[in-house]
């Protein structure tokens, strides 16, 4: 209950201190207008429309910007309140266009809306209407000011929720308001476009139709859509969405406003990543390779030709002779039934879904033996820190709302972050953050440099953390090379930044340690994450994220698509169970891995097998090596949605429904699992994947009757009821987080193993590998409104090198390694430090993983002009 | 048996009195389709799409003459041309489905549909009477002078103008 009671018209209504009368009233489910007001901005009272009637209060007082007060009385609906309104939207219309009819925000529009409920319907003011001219051959005034967003200023209320939202929400500065009255205009900054990663969200929450964009403009009336709930797929924080469809098309996507994940606001990469469900490149039926090409065939052919052949294959060789690969963006449903399919079904162990192995999230022998492991972190532990540490991750392109959150922080609570990387990046620039910019592949010296000069420090508390000085001796006797001056001179940081870090990070009360994409890039990803752990051991409280690739990263992880693991992360003493629960023998429980699968290929012991929505050709490092090696296989089943690299070398190929079509659950990094509904059905004669693999088993002779996302969640939530506790129908409501098992990590320093990157006099440079801007891995270059912001691929170079090889921007170059070379036009990136190359991994004409080798460890390149 | 005789000396000759008397009355049926009664001035017939002065379109596909048609008679899609103006690519009607109540005509904002009054449209074949927006929008240049009133541009005028039309304030 609230800590005083308001009345609002008559009703007696809770309210806590802070509440506006607003909030009060909205909490309690009285309606009150608003236009400038949202819930996620600081209040400004620029629209007037919001007043209510107040007792003891000589005028009308706007609702969003008034405190409650104890024993307030407050009248929302008096006639003085409507008439006031009535005089609001008066003034308001004077210099509206009613462009209504071609308006697209027509039909969800709070102006239409409110007018309807309160205006006149005629005007008292007869002076002619201003018009914002922006071209004047057309009687249409609009005026694209981003690659997606177009503005039309004669319909802007001045609620100057867009410029908020710009600033106090995504925290970017590439909007504004600029003249006055009702000159004012909304724009940009002069010879700059609104281009940040969430500028979507102006569109959606301009309360009128002033900004509007290209995605959804002049396609369908809003009336006329359906609305599906979904979840986005693009990254792991799951933001909710929603899917607006007409006649089984999507027009838009849109936030669903989730106070645990998003709070409304989401990234341009979920909102217009949904058009690649209408790709030219899907898959529409199933295919066949006969005489080297792929022709197309109905499904019945398809399951026949499996059938045949891989009964043939069976009778031959044994259930080892098979594999399985599954993407990370599948839902839990399809990674159960797939690694299900091939447990029990193909009789192999063989399943992975790491699929990238730079990006793998298990860890090596040192690190589980001494029960190190990422904490269970959610966003709400993002709210209550006070630091911030980012390690090697380009967190505002790869997990762009959390990124938002910790901004958040930054903003509102003063919290400090810390950027711990090898190439700057936007989170920092934005942030006003500490920027630990160290030379390539020298992370650990920083890390420790870091420890050593907290536990060095004469102000350092070692009881207060739980240390003894025989701990912190030892661990400056297992570090002699990477303690402070060396520490520092090798990574290229100041000494005194990195007594800095230390300082505040052992005064902070409240650390989040998040590493991201380049952490799992590097060969030292077991011994970096040691090091995090000591960084972790000098703090009073922190809590260490690891974030996982993609949207059902931990799904995956926890439904058994690795190949030592059953669902629910159960050993192999949860086989006889197993055998029980899918009424059949199961094979030996351990299998290959990714890496360990390609290998038994090239050396003819695995002959078939299976890829579920999994591109290794186009992901795997080293895509030569994948290339040459899935070419191999007698029996190559590719079930995907698109003609990716790998469907090319497949001799069945099954249409696989997108995500927009599929229903299921998904977890996101927190671990939260998600429901999504499907938007559309099936596009094509593609089918659900759990549908696909369920026709699969039945074929080939065991059915499990669980054709169904609901049915196999079912059995999933028998099977594993200590880890899964939550129904699959509670999903629907909202997510819940599955609990993860705690680790009880060892006392005491990690001891961590350091080797410098050898130079390398061929190949001088060093390939970093990330997102281009407003893309996020391999998936997102089919939807053309992304691809509006970046361009076309390049190869991002430093000034220093471009200087040195005469290189300009959009000059043609070509990347060398030792296993490959890819050619592109070449980007001139201020912020890369010299050495470094930078090749976005999201374009297939220039896939990085042609330059690294299998046997490389690090991925040392040339660059030359062509 | 008095019955039959009333029947026919009385009921018989009454009846055959009313018909010859119409015999000498006007028909109240025309000759079809040689001669065409008047119709009434607010009649519903065939729909067309109406033009501003310079031939443009007035219909800008906003949607709301298919979101008032009882009937779900009206198919759009809206595209913009290359100035940046809204238009319908596609327009088409149903006349089959539509039972001319005229909600679309009231429904619209721009004064863009007009029910007509032609009725003759009979056609052999279903697929015939889905009326594309090349058969609905009337012929430019115009053949005949257009028969539609506009209030849009008189309605400001017409409350200037009018003491009762201005706002009781
Ligand atoms: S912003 Fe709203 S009121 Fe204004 S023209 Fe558009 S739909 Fe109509
Ligand atoms: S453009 Fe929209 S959000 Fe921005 S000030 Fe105008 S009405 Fe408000
Ligand atoms: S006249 Fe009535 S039924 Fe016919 S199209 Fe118009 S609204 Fe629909
Ligand atoms: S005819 Fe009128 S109501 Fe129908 S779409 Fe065109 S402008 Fe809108
Ligand atoms: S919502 Fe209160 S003044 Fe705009």
């Amino acid at each position: 209950m609230g800590d005083f009671n308001i009345t609002v018209n008559g009703k007696t209504v809770p309210a806590v201190k802070g509440q506006t009368v607003l909030q009060a009233a909205l909490a309690a489910g009285i309606d009150i207008p608003v236009f400038c007001w949202h819930p996620q901005l600081v209040p400004v009272g620029a629209c007037r429309i919001c007043l209510v009637e107040i007792e003891k209060f000589p005028k009308l007082q706007v609702a969003c910007a008034t405190p409650a007060a104890d024993g307030m009385v407050v009248m929302t609906e008096s006639p003085k309140v409507v008439k006031a309104r009535q005089g609001v939207l008066e003034f308001i219309l004077a210099h509206h266009p009613l462009d209504c009819p071609t308006c697209d925000k027509g039909g969800e529009c709070d102006l239409q809306d409110v007018t309807f409920k309160y205006g006149l319907d005629y005007s008292r003011l007869q002076e002619p209407k201003h018009r914002n001219i922006v071209d004047e051959n057309s009687t249409f005034d609009d005026l694209q000011i981003g690659p997606e967003i177009i503005r039309n200023q004669n319909r802007c209320i001045h609620c100057y929720r867009c410029t908020r939202i710009v600033d106090e929400a995504c925290f970017e500065d590439d909007l504004g308001a600029y003249q006055r009255g009702y000159h004012t205009e909304i724009l940009p900054p002069p010879h700059r476009e609104i281009r940040n990663l969430y500028s979507g969200n102006v569109v959606e929450y301009c309360p009128v139709g002033a900004l509007t964009n290209d995605d959804w403009r002049y396609k369908v009336r809003v009336w006329l859509t359906k609305q599906a709930k979904s979840v986005c797929t693009h990254c792991p924080d799951g933001c909710n969405l929603t899917h607006w469809t007409f006649h089984n098309k999507i027009f838009r996507a849109t936030s669903r406003p989730n106070e645990n994940i998003d709070r409304g606001f989401i990234c341009d990469i979920g909102r217009y990543g949904y058009q690649q469900v209408a790709s030219s490149d899907r898959l529409k039926q199933p295919m066949i390779k006969k005489n080297g090409e792929l022709i197309e065939a109905t499904w019945e052919e398809a399951l026949n030709l499996i059938k045949t052949q891989v009964s043939e294959l069976k009778s031959k060789l044994s259930g080892n002779a098979f594999f399985g690969l599954i993407g990370e963006t599948s839902t839990n449903e399809e990674i159960y039934s797939f690694q299900r399919f091939l447990r029990r079904v193909i009789g192999t162990s063989h399943i992975d879904s790491r699929i990238n192995r730079k990006r793998r999230l298990t860890f090596g022998e040192e690190v589980t033996s001494r029960a190190i492991a990422p904490d269970h972190v959610s966003y709400q532990d993002i709210d209550k820190a006070d630091t911030f540490v980012v390690y090697a991750s380009d967190l505002h392109s790869e997990n762009p709302i959390t990124a938002l959150r910790i901004k958040r922080g930054v903003r509102y609570r003063d919290a400090k972050i810390i950027i711990i990387n090898s190439r700057s990046t936007h989170l920092g620039v934005r942030t006003g953050a500490t920027n630990l910019l160290h030379k390539p592949g020298t992370g650990l010296a920083v890390l420790t440099g870091i420890v050593d000069a907290a536990v060095s420090s004469t102000t350092f508390d070692k009881s207060a953390v739980g240390l003894s000085d025989q701990q912190i001796s030892e661990f400056k006797q297992a570090h002699t090379e990477l303690l402070l001056p060396k520490a520092a001179a090798m990574s290229g940081v100041g000494e005194s930044d990195l007594r800095a870090v230390a300082d505040s990070l052992v005064r902070s009360s409240n650390v989040v340690i998040f590493c991201g994409a380049d952490f799992s890039r590097y060969p030292y990803r077991d011994e970096e994450l040691l090091a995090l752990d000591n960084l972790r051991r000098i703090c009073k409280s922190a809590k260490l994220a690891v974030l996982p690739e993609s949207s059902n990263s931990v799904g995956a992880e926890l439904l058994g698509a690795y190949p030592n693991q059953y669902p629910g992360g159960k050993g192999s003493d949860a086989k006889s169970k197993f055998e029980d629960l899918w009424r059949g023998p199961l094979p030996d429980f351990s299998g290959k891995d990714m890496i360990g699968i390609l290998e038994a290929i090239n050396e003819d012991e695995i002959e078939c097998g299976f890829i579920f929505n999994a591109d290794p050709v186009r992901v795997f490092p080293d895509g030569n090596y994948a290339d040459a090696v899935l070419e191999k296989l007698k029996l190559l089943v590719v079930v995907d949605s698109f003609m990716t690299e790998t469907a090319r070398l497949a001799d069945v190929i099954l249409p696989l429904s997108t995500f927009a079509e599929t229903e299921g659950t998904r977890t996101n990094w927190e671990g939260r699992i998600q429901y999504t509904q499907s938007a559309i059905k099936p596009m094509f004669d593609s089918k659900p994947g759990c549908e696909i693999l369920e026709l699969l088993a039945d074929r080939l002779g065991v059915s499990f009757g669980q054709g169904r996302p609901s049915e196999v969640y079912g059995e999933l939530n028998k099977s594993l009821g200590d880890v899964l506790p939550v129904r699959y129908e509670m999903f629907k409501s909202e997510g819940a987080i599955y609990d993860r098992p705690k680790h009880q990590p060892k006392p005491g320093f990690n001891r961590v193993a350091y080797n410098a990157i050898p130079s390398d006099r061929e190949y001088p440079n060093f390939l970093t590998v990330g997102n281009a801007d407003h893309h996020r891995g391999p998936n997102t270059e089919r939807n053309p409104s992304l691809l509006k912001f970046t361009g076309d691929p390049f190869v991002g170079l430093s000034e220093i090198d471009a200087k040195e090889l005469m290189i300009s921007d959009g000059d043609l170059v070509k990347v060398e390694s030792r296993t490959g070379k890819v050619v592109g036009n070449a980007r001139v990136i201020a912020e890369l430090p010299g050495k470094v190359v930078f090749l976005p991994e999201n374009f297939r004409e220039l896939r990085p993983n042609l330059l690294m080798g299998l046997k490389e460890k690090f991925d040392h390149v040339k660059v030359t002009k062509m | 048996m008095f019955r039959v005789l009333k029947e026919v000396f009385i009921a018989i000759p009454k009846g055959m009195f009313v018909v010859f008397k119409q015999m000498f009355h006007k028909p109240v049926t025309v000759d079809y389709p040689f001669v065409k009664p008047p119709m009434a001035p607010r009649y519903r017939g065939l729909h067309f799409l109406e033009r501003y002065d310079d031939g443009s379109e007035r219909c800008v596909c906003c949607g709301l003459c298919a979101a008032s048609c009882p009937a779900d008679a009206i198919y759009m899609e809206p595209a913009e041309t290359e100035r940046g103006e809204r238009y319908a690519k596609i327009y088409e009607i149903n006349e089959l489905r539509c039972i001319f109540c005229g909600f679309c005509e009231e429904a619209c904002p721009e004064e863009a549909i007009f029910l007509g009054k032609e009725y003759e449209f009979a056609s052999s074949h279903r697929d015939n009477f889905i009326y594309t927006k090349d058969d609905l929008l009337v012929k430019w240049p115009r053949t005949k002078p257009s028969e539609v009133k506009f209030l849009r541009p008189m309605r400001r005028v017409a409350w200037q103008q009018s003491e009762e039309g201005r706002p009781q304030h």
